[in-house]
């Protein structure tokens, strides 16, 4: 076949082609509506807007309990703690946690089961009670059955207990968690790596080393971007300078990380922010400054409003 | 030197052998074009592609809610589409329309036109009212005047007026209602009421035949007592004389207040009449605008419908290669990623 008709060959192969492509498949629009609001949900919280993912995740929730369909209730509700634990708000996460696992249960929804108890891990280790998310933990990581992302976000947390821990030896489960990062090659993880093993390196006395691992575990999440991991990494540099002493380091980090948990309205990390930040500015004299955060932070802990702007003009340079 | 080569070139396209292939493919691609092209005649849009036309002009103040996506109608069937709108020389909207040629024996020298109530809310239309036979068919290229519904601006500034009237008129009410005295009133009301219980005293004596007069009138024998009685009559006279004086500035208050009843009743029927126009105008701009919203909701339905059925042409467009490995289709997820804690 000579050159010509060759390409018209082509060109009509591909006409054929594009003739017989089929239709995407039609779905019930009760369905498309309940997802539609599940997924503009999930693109608000994927953009740190949590105050419009909560009201689309609501949305869902209320739709689907209007269908009775039990399965997306559960995970309307995980999507709805996710975002509590997002913005602190820990008491609301706990109450979608305990609706949901009560359906998960009955139903035996496995899948939902595990999504469960690493979510009921993650409260309990932001709520600091690190034997109750060490248990919540447990049948995940000895079951063969854990899915592949929960499994690692399990080490994770495991990882972090051992480190609050003292009678946890944290070196083995960094191990763990460092050969399933390997695998995963997923920037968010490897950052939480490099933070774990910056931890490591400043408890064996190595600042130095532990400043580099944190510079680029910033720069990870800097580069998905990831304000929460940010924020995290940001504190843990400011905790590092100011166990060395080094006041104004200290302070700059930490007034950053308060900077991005101002934006993500995350009460319990700003308060925490705070009074880390007063201790600094009363270790390095600056005790009126001191007394101003502390002051600040007793407000936000609080569960009366609070006024943002107040408290960005008063504590946050210009 | 060397002789040219006289060897016959022949065109590649005879050298060509159809294989079973090569004849698929073609009858594929056939089937596709004449599947486009029925699609082209089915479509709503294209339906009337090669159909003729007459063409008419029409002048406007106003083209809010027409676009040349609005169509002409002949008592309620489509005959037609907006072809162009632009602006005449005295800068009125010059609309151009197009009325299939099987219909145009509808459109005559007295044909009405108008624009639909929907106009206000953007979604037009001509509404032609067929002519009558008798009358010559309007030929192509002439001008045809379009009624047009009031504008939202144009309702409200007709309600204003009304509006003014009604505040006229609760003036007026005001100013009467304080002008009269409660007091007067009741103190004349009080004073009629009491002449009423002593006249109707003094008749009941008389018909019952008692007191001097009624003895006169009923009992003969009592007629030689008439000088008694005429004694009697004239001090009784004395005394309804002196009921009379006191009655008079009752009566001229009574006489006062029924005039001031009859201007009032008047004021009051003037009124009455004012209040039913204003509730007859305000009723029919309401019914008017009541129209309009009634149209929203289904508009919004159609929207969504629209917007729906837009996104699935898009997904499909998308499984077209190479369109398809291009722009893969979006992995939308209704669950949040699992994460660690403090990420």
């Amino acid at each position: 076949m000579s050159r010509p008709a060759r390409c018209w060959g082509v060109w009509l192969a591909v006409l054929s082609l594009s003739a017989c492509v089929s239709p995407p498949p039609r779905r019930p629009a009760a369905l498309v509506q309940g997802e539609r609001f599940l997924t503009l949900g999930v693109a608000a919280y994927s953009a740190d807007d949590y105050l419009n993912a909560a009201s689309l995740f609501g949305r869902a929730l209320e739709y689907y309990r209007g269908l009775d369909d039990r399965g997306h209730i559960v995970e309307s509700r995980i999507d709805l703690a996710e975002t509590a634990l997002a913005v602190g708000n820990f008491t609301a996460a706990d109450g979608q946690l305990q609706a949901a696992r009560q359906i998960a249960d009955s139903d035996g929804m496995a899948q939902a089961q595990q999504r469960l108890s690493l979510l009921q891990s993650t409260l309990a280790i932001r709520r600091g009670q690190y034997a109750l998310a060490a248990q919540q933990l447990s049948p995940l990581l000895s079951s063969a059955d854990t899915e592949a992302d929960i499994r690692s976000s399990a080490l994770a947390n495991r990882t972090d207990i051992a480190l609050h821990r003292a009678d946890d030896p944290p070196a083995p489960w960094l191990e763990r968690f460092a050969a399933v990062v390997r695998d995963a090659h997923d920037p968010l993880l490897e950052a939480r790596l490099l933070r774990f093993q910056a931890e490591l390196k400043e408890r064996g006395g190595d600042d130095r080393a532990a400043a580099t691992l944190l510079r680029r575990a910033l720069g990870r999440y800097k580069s998905i971007p990831n304000r929460a991991g940010t924020a995290a990494t940001l504190e843990q540099w400011g905790a590092l300078l100011a166990a060395q002493r080094q006041w104004a380091a200290a302070a700059d980090r930490l007034q950053r990380a308060l900077d991005v948990r101002l934006w993500l309205l995350d009460r319990a990390a700003t308060v925490a922010d705070l009074r880390r930040m007063a201790d600094v500015n009363e270790a390095a004299g600056h005790v009126a400054r001191a007394a101003a955060l502390r002051r600040w932070a007793g407000v936000v802990a609080g569960r009366g409003a609070v006024n943002w702007s107040g408290l960005r003009q008063e504590v946050l340079p210009r | 030197m060397a002789q040219p080569n006289h060897e016959q070139r022949i065109h590649y396209i005879h050298g060509l052998s159809y294989t079973t292939q090569e004849r698929v493919v073609g009858i594929f691609v056939l089937a596709a074009m004449a599947v486009i092209l029925g699609l082209i005649v089915v479509n709503g849009r294209t339906s009337h592609l090669f159909e003729s036309h007459v063409v008419y002009h029409a002048f406007l103040k106003n083209a809010q809610g027409i676009s040349t996506e609005s169509v002409v109608k002949v008592s309620g069937i489509q005959v037609g589409r907006v072809a162009s709108i632009d602006i005449a020389n005295d800068n009125r909207v010059r609309l151009t329309f197009y009325v299939y040629k099987r219909y145009h024996k509808l459109i005559r020298t007295d044909s009405k036109a108008s624009l639909s109530k929907l106009s206000v809310l953007g979604k037009a239309s001509i509404n032609i009212e067929a002519g009558s036979p008798s009358a010559p068919v309007l030929p192509d290229g002439a001008a045809l005047t379009i009624e047009e519904p009031l504008s939202l601006d144009e309702l409200m500034a007709e309600l204003t007026p009304v509006m003014t009237k009604v505040k006229q008129v609760v003036e007026g009410l005001s100013a009467l209602v304080q002008a009269v005295n409660p007091n007067d009133v009741k103190t004349t009301s009080r004073e009629l009421a009491q002449t009423m219980v002593n006249m109707r005293a003094i008749s009941q004596q008389i018909a019952s035949g008692r007191g001097a007069v009624g003895k006169a009138v009923f009992d003969a024998k009592e007629e030689q007592n008439m000088a008694q009685s005429l004694a009697n009559l004239n001090a009784m006279l004395r005394n309804a004389n002196r009921r009379l004086v006191e009655v008079k500035p009752v009566i001229n208050n009574a006489v006062s207040i029924s005039a001031s009843g009859r201007d009032m009743a008047k004021q009051l029927n003037a009124l009455t009449l004012e209040t039913t126009q204003l509730v007859d105008q305000m009723n029919t701009a309401m019914g008017t605008v009541n129209v309009e919203l009634q149209q929203l909701p289904e508009l919004v339905s159609r929207m969504k419908a629209l917007m729906d059925s837009t996104d699935r042409t898009l997904q499909g467009m998308q499984r077209i290669w190479p369109l398809s490995s291009a722009l893969p289709p979006q992995q939308e997820s209704t669950e949040i990623k699992a994460r660690p804690a403090d990420e």
